[in-house]
Parts: structure tokens; sequence; C-alpha cells
């Protein structure tokens, strides 16, 4: 217990640390920024395991943690001059936690009687991501041999290492520590979804859209699921409430920190890279439009900085690959009946008593946008909603596996994806003053 | 006018949205009764359980194939035939255990529940090399003919 409250305290002093180096002297903490610090230390977290992997070569658990507490001192030394000058200020009430710890609680409560009905998650969960996982922990400098497998290519490693920080603090496989991981995700994205409404709309809307996040069925079920959704699903609301925030009062300082999350979201899963792409390009659209481009180079770096891992990530797959049975049919754009399976399933994804009636809620909202008129920086999200559907509908159609099968196995989890940021536009567009 | 229609918008969503919340708490309180239930029973894991005795078998060996009796058209989207094969995998790190190349490699691992094949399969081998049955899983290990 002790041992796994170390491992997530010190990512989450990583993710203040962060912060705290971004946000500069007048920074007065925010509601949303605890759960912001929780992802961003992880993800951080990643990413040093990974160049520790890549330079040493191997995992050794005492190494990694004592790279992992230089990396911190490091990080405390930059921000020890903001720390230094003025004492951290609060822009929430002690009454506002306490209401949100109580729902989180309840979240994770939830969280952990579905993860104990599924331990290791759902059937392929653990096959893929914990087998990443395992295989980083297990075979020392052999690692890389797990691409020779053709079905371990295609994803960045973000969850698997986020794993291995946990099995490097006890320094053995502990089941607990994938269902932990989904768990805090789980109630991290709820917690980053109220955060960041309060920002934009009443409390009351903002507490009642995390609330009916986390009552969607589908929500939990992907939450336990021990696969990447849900850290990928958290790390584009993140990337979405940044750029918003970003967009509406640009600085150089939120541009870093929006594209650094960007890049983080790309080293999640396939799906968020195309994700993480999407929202950097429409936001650089969106920065040109409004003769804003000196932000655009400080947006880039931030990006590149994480998302050149990702590059690394792939020609290490590539190198050690020798098969690869995923494939693209183009021509099966022109097939109809594979538009009309696919128009079918989604059809009965709108209806699924699993997705807790979010799908015809995001209609009602659309309408409501258009008689209330919201308008301005939230239009970047609706067309990155848009865009990523439409990106995947094709995706679906062209590929060369059997369409019922993918349709049946992986477009809950695409969709999932955006459940949280579209939960979050709903809300904004609802509990928004015109 | 305008903030009529905007106060009817809102308690409509309000009151779709808590329908919904209360709807979905409903929906998954079986699931929950399921879950507590397990976990009064401390269940223990189980999963890819018959592949663990093999693990002495196949220590420093970087590679082994894989075979199952049951048939599909399209193996990789059959989630019967998969998954004994991804728990196979997941166990046996770091050891690749390959689907595709079942018969490339000095050993083999067959899965099948059905023990009288297994036990039909383990005389048919047992003249070609080392075979090992365990629970619903039998190891071929053909150093004869290497």
């Amino acid at each position: 217990m002790i041992m796994g409250l170390l491992a997530l305290l010190i990512p989450g002093l990583t993710g203040y640390y962060i912060l705290r180096c971004f946000k500069g002297r007048r920074y007065s903490f925010e509601l949303m920024d605890i759960f912001l610090m929780v992802g961003l230390g992880l993800g951080i977290s990643a990413q040093i395991i990974f160049y520790v992997l890549i330079f040493s070569g191997h995992i050794d658990c005492a190494f990694i943690i004592g790279v992992y507490l230089l990396s911190l001192c490091v990080l405390f030394l930059c921000s020890y001059r903001y720390l230094s000058k003025q004492l951290l200020s609060f822009s929430f009430s002690f009454r506002s936690v306490l209401i949100v710890g109580v729902i989180l609680a309840l979240v994770a409560l939830a969280a952990s009687i579905l993860a104990v009905l599924r331990p290791w998650g759902d059937w392929d969960g653990w096959s893929y991501w914990n087998y990443r996982a395992s295989f980083f922990f297990k075979s020392g400098h052999d690692w890389p041999r797990m691409f020779q497998l053709n079905m371990q290519q295609q994803h960045p490693w973000m969850l698997p290492l986020i794993i291995l920080w946990g099995w490097a603090f006890y320094a053995s496989q502990r089941t607990i520590v994938p269902m932990a991981i989904g768990i805090i995700f789980t109630v991290s994205t709820v917690g980053l979804l109220i955060g960041a409404l309060k920002k934009h709309v009443s409390f009351f809307w903002a507490v009642l859209g995390g609330v009916f996040l986390a009552s969607i069925p589908m929500y939990l079920l992907q939450g336990t699921s021990q696969y990447a959704d849900i850290v990928a699903a958290y790390f584009i609301l993140l990337s979405s409430v940044l750029a918003l925030d970003f967009l509406k009062s640009p600085s150089v300082s939120s541009a870093a920190l929006t594209g650094l999350c960007l890049g983080l979201t790309a080293t999640v899963k396939d799906n968020s890279i195309v994700a993480a792409l999407l929202l950097f390009f429409l936001i650089i659209m969106r920065l040109r439009k409004r003769g804003l481009g000196i932000f655009i180079k400080p947006l880039c770096w931030g990006f590149i900085t994480i998302a050149v891992s990702v590059v690394l990530m792939r020609c290490f797959e590539v190198f050690y690959s020798y098969h690869n049975t995923y494939g693209v049919f183009l021509p099966g754009l022109l097939d109809w009946h594979k538009w009309y399976l696919t128009g079918q399933f989604v059809w009965k994804t709108l209806i699924n008593i699993l997705w807790g009636g979010l799908w015809p809620l995001v209609f009602f909202c659309l309408i409501a946008k258009r008689v209330r008129r919201i308008k301005g920086e939230i239009d970047v999200l609706i067309q990155f909603i848009a865009l990523y559907t439409i990106f995947y509908l094709f995706i679906f159609v062209a590929s060369a596996l059997r369409l019922e099968w993918l349709l049946t196995a992986s477009f809950d989890r695409t969709v999932f994806l955006l459940a949280p940021v579209v939960v979050f536009v709903m809300f904004y567009i609802i509990g928004k003053k015109e | 006018m305008k903030s009529s229609i905007d106060i009817i918008f809102r308690f409509l969503f309000l009151f779709i949205i808590v329908f919904f919340i209360i709807y979905n708490i409903f929906v998954q309180l079986p699931t929950f009764k399921v879950s507590l239930h397990h976990f009064k029973k401390h269940q223990k894991l189980s999963i890819g359980r018959e592949f663990v005795p093999l693990i002495p078998f196949l220590k420093d060996v970087s590679w082994v194939g894989y075979q199952t009796c049951l048939n599909s058209s399209d193996p990789l989207t059959d989630a019967d035939l998969m998954q004994p094969y991804q728990q196979a995998q997941f166990i046996l790190v770091p050891t690749i255990v390959d689907y595709y190349h079942p018969f490339d490699y000095r050993y083999l691992v067959f899965q099948c529940s059905d023990i009288h094949l297994l036990r039909k399969i383990q005389g048919q081998l047992s003249s070609k090399g080392t075979v090992r049955i365990f629970d619903g899983v039998l190891l071929f290990d053909r150093k004869r003919d290497l």
C-alpha cells in the first residue's frame, strides 16, 4: 500500500513541478491542476523510462527509480525560483473540493468493484499491454524481440511503461498495478472534466457533467478493461481543454504546455496519434486565422519534444519486425455493402444501452448550440470530434480485416476515446452563459 | 424570448441528464452485485493457469510453435481461438509463442480442452520426440528430429 502510494506520489510531484515551470510566478492552483498533475507526471514517467530503456538497453528497477529521482531534483531546482518567490494560492474553495472528493471516491469505489470482477481486465487487454510490460520487465536486453511477433507492433508504449514504473517500485509483477492504473485514470478523467468545466460554466453544471460521464456504463467498463483507451481518453481530454484555454488566452507557456500534452497524447496508442495530429493542425489553423502565428513555434516545440519518442518507438518496431498483418485495402472504400454494415453498426452504437444516452444527447446539444448561438474556440473541439469520427469511419471501411469483427472489437473503443471530450463540449454548450 | 428558450433548453437538458444518470445506475446494479459476490468468494486468479506448468521446460527457449484443436476460417479475428493463445503468450514471456509458423521450432505447444484428443495426439507424436501432457495442454519436444 505504502509502495503504491509512493509510486503515485513521485509522478504527482513531477507533474506539479512541470506545471510550476510552465505557469511561472503568478500561479494560482486550480481544481483542474490536481488531475493534470497526475496524468502529466505519469506521462513524463513513461518518457523517462523509455529513454532509460533505450540508453541502458534493459530494465533495472533500482536504476529507473534512481534516474527518476535525479530528474525530479533537476525539476525541483528549475522551479525553485518560482517556489521561493510566492506562496501557493488556491482558486477553489474547500466546499468544492469536498464535493468533488466525495464524487471521485464513489467513482473509485465503483471502478474497484468492477475491477475485482475482472482482475486481468478484458481478455486481450493484458495480452497486449501487460504482455509488453512483462516483456520489458522479464527479458533483459532481449526486450526488442517482442516486436518480432506481429501482434505487438502498431501502438506506442506509454501504458506498458507506466505499468513498468509500478512494477519497478514493487520489484515484482503485481496484478494490482495495471488494475490500479486503470482506476487512477478513470477517476482522474472525471476529476479533470469537472475541473475543466468549472473554468467555463457554473460548479453545478461541472459536477453534473462529471457525474454523467461516470454513470455511463461503457465508461466504467473501459476504465477497468486494462486497455490503453482510458489513458488515451484522459490525454485527449487534457489536450482539448488545454487547447481551449490556450486559444482563449494565448501565451507562450500555455502554447508549450498544450504542445507537450499533445505529444503525450500521441504516445498512448495509434488512435491517439491521429487525435493528437488532428488537434495539433486544427489549433495551428485557428492561430493562423487569428494572426497569432508567434505561438506556433512554442506549440511545435512542446509537441516535437515528446512526439520524437513515438518516432523512435516506431523505428524499433519496424527494425525488429518481420511480418505485418495489419493492412489497408483502399478499394474497400468503394464497396457499398461495407458502408451499409458500418452504418448499421453506428446506429446500434447510438442506441446502445451501455453508452447511457450519450449519443442522442449530442444531437440535442448541437441543436442547443445553434439556438443559443454558442460560438468561438469551442468550434475547434467540435471540428476535432467530427474529423476524428469521419477519419475512423473511412479507416474501418478501408481495412483489410473482416469488417464485422473489426467493428465489434474496436468501434466502441475508438469512439470511447472521444467520450470525455464530447461530455465536456455538451456541458460547455448548455452551461455557458451567452 | 431568447432567455425563455434558453431556460427551456437548460431545464430540458437537466431533466434528460438526471433521467439518464438514474437509469445508468440501475443498469449497472446487476453487474455490481455479481462483482461483490465474486469479491466475497475470494476467487483466485486463473487466467492462463494451464500454461504455467510449461514454464520450467521452456526456460531459455526463444521461440515455440502454437497449435490448437479449434479450427477457424479467420483465426486472427476468432476470440475463442485467440484467447488461449494470448494467455499462453503472456504466461510464457520472454519465450515468443508463434501461432503463424507452429512447426518451425523445436517445441510445439498444443492446446485442446478435449483430453481424449490430446491423448490420441500424444500417441501419434511420441515416436517423433518427447511429449509431455498437462491439464489441457501438450508440449512436444522434437529433439530427435533436429
